[in-house]
């Protein structure tokens, strides 16, 4: 009673089967220079120019003064805890307060308006509106409620990264197709099945963008926060501190840490959730 | 009349009484898709739906799976009335639609997993199927590595895995090339012929439904009702250029022209 149907490998695969392991790690090497190489001419275009005083050295010092300077910041004194690496874990530790306070409460909330028309009703608009502000505007009246405090940054972050992940999580949902939905009913799915087979998943890919956006807003108000609210430590602090001694060589160390901790949540935490799910199902919208 | 909740061996399967089906589109006007719409279908009938493009195939079908509510009349299966999807039909759309965040096994077992049959027997069903498609190999692949074809086949074993009584069909080979229809087509028939479950399958091909049905009914434009039903009593698979199935395709043809005529008015 068996019919078996052959397929031909034509109507079959359309990628390539997976390549080695060798093969891969020279493409990842190949990736990287490519990504490497214009920011190392820009630095050593700027190195050379501050060296031959085509640039004033104390606005625009040369690189390899500031990684000096980093190197010195980054170098523990007795034991304690080097200063640089400091501010950046006080930075760190706000944002993962805040950006995940965000992910719990704002993804659930976002889910819940993308499956219940009345919820989004109600909240469509409220984010409609709030969502053009600036997350900045709102930290003097934040400043007022909760003082130069750490719950200011915090919430700040929280802030910047609500309606993002509101938002996208919502149209997650709500741009899954009717189809699914209805196959997954036919198929005897419970309402709770529904939510963790299709509609999560099915969210995914927005779900992600917008906690990618979260994190990026996140960052920009932290540095923002710390310089208007900042309690002595923070890398924006750090930064807004050092300008006011004309230390620019630290202005600029804060700004690479910065950017150095921002690829670092991109490529660490982003990325491989990506790479692992929706790449995999090829549900990555082209950005 | 009496209304029953038990199964009753003598109703037809599928039973489409006094359907009309109106829809209000976005800017408040009312589409009048089905006027009145009468058929039955018999218990293991191959059952085709075919009329101009608008004239409410999808929506019947809809109505038939449960998704959809008819606006007056009732559809009701076994004798029971149809008011909700359930796991006793199964569906396939010209879209594949499938979950595309889980592999090919991943999809074929949804309904299983979804309804808590997981164990050998449904293991092995589950094995068998994606042989029976000709998807052995793919087992481990997600659809989006796959070729239309390929991910219909798919669809196809998703909506048999679990057993449905009664399989409902969206102009499934649609969307697909020539070749790869032809191919999907002749596979389907044997797999039917395998199983002989009741099918109902929309088509705008008047070929494809006289290669596969045993009725073909012909929906009238809008608002549409059954204009004409078709028996095709040829053994299968069937020879699109023998005289008898020419005759009946001739006047098919003829029949669903005037119709598709009458839509463009
Ligand atoms: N959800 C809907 N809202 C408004 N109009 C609809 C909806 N679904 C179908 N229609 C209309 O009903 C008619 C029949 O649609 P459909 O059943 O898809 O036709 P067919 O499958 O025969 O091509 C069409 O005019 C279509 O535009
Ligand atoms: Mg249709």
């Amino acid at each position: 009673m068996t019919v078996e149907i052959e397929v031909t490998p034509r109507e079959g695969m359309v990628r390539p089967a997976g390549t080695s392991a060798a093969a891969h790690g020279v493409q990842m090497i190949r990736a990287g220079l490519r990504f490497c190489w214009p920011i190392a001419a820009v630095l050593l275009l700027w190195e050379a120019s501050s060296r031959l005083g085509l640039m004033n050295p104390v606005l625009m010092p040369p690189p390899s003064a500031v990684v000096a300077n980093m190197v010195r910041l980054l170098h523990s004194e007795n034991g304690a805890l080097p200063v640089l690496l400091k501010h950046t874990l006080v930075s760190f530790g706000r944002i993962a307060v805040g950006y995940g306070l965000a992910a719990v409460i704002c993804t659930a909330l976002g889910l819940l308006m993308g499956i219940n028309r009345s919820v989004h009703a109600f909240f469509d608009p409220i984010i409609t509106v709030m969502m053009p502000i600036p997350t900045l505007a709102w930290v003097p009246i934040i400043i007022l409620w909760l003082g130069m405090t750490d719950a200011t940054i915090i919430f700040v972050i929280f802030l910047a990264g609500l309606f993002p992940i509101i938002y996208n999580s919502a149209a997650g949902v709500r741009g899954i197709s009717k189809k699914h939905l209805w196959a997954a009913e036919l198929m005897g799915a419970s309402h709770f099945k529904l939510f963790f087979k299709v509609l999560l998943p099915g969210a995914l890919p927005s779900i992600i963008t917008g906690h990618i956006l979260a994190v990026s807003n996140g960052w920009r108000a932290l540095v923002g926060a710390e310089m208007l609210a900042g309690s002595g430590w923070g890398l924006g602090y750090l930064i807004f501190d050092a300008r006011t001694f004309m230390d620019t060589e630290t202005v600029y160390g804060g700004i690479v840490m910065i950017a150095l901790l921002g690829l670092l949540i991109e490529k660490g935490l982003f990325r491989p959730l990506q790479r692992y799910t929706i790449e995999r199902w090829g549900t990555v919208r082209a950005a | 009349m009496t209304i029953s909740t038990q199964i009753d061996s003598s109703a037809p399967k599928l039973d489409v009484i006094h359907v009309a089906k109106s829809f209000r589109t976005a800017d408040g006007e009312m589409v009048h898709a089905i006027g009145d719409a009468e058929l039955k279908i018999a218990e293991g009938e191959f059952a085709a739906f075919i009329g101009p493009s608008g004239c409410g195939k999808s929506t019947l079908l809809y109505m038939i799976a449960g998704f959809e509510h008819p606006s007056s009349g009732t559809v009701s299966m076994n004798g029971r009335t149809v008011d909700r999807p359930m796991p006793d039909r199964g569906i396939v759309f010209q879209e594949y639609v499938l979950f595309p965040w889980l592999t090919v096994e991943g999809n074929i077992r949804f309904g299983l997993d979804v309804q808590g049959r997981r164990d050998a027997a449904s293991d092995e069903r589950v094995r068998h199927l994606i042989s029976l498609v000709g998807l052995k190999g793919f087992e481990k692949a997600f659809p989006h590595t796959l070729s239309g074809g390929m991910q219909q086949r798919v669809a196809i074993a998703r909506a048999l895995a679990y057993d449905p009584e009664v399989m409902l069909m969206d102009e499934p080979f649609g969307a697909l090339d020539a070749q790869t229809k032809r191919r999907l087509i002749n596979d389907f028939i044997r797999i039917w012929e395998d199983n002989r479950k009741t099918v109902v399958f929309v088509t705008h091909s008047v070929e494809e439904a006289l290669l596969l049905a045993d009725k073909v009914y012909l929906f009238s434009a809008r608002p549409s009702r059954i204009k004409q039903v078709f028996e095709v009593n040829l053994p299968r698979p069937r020879d699109i250029t023998a005289p008898e199935f020419l005759e009946i395709e001739t006047a098919l043809l003829a029949s669903l022209d005037e119709e598709v005529a009458r839509m463009m008015e």
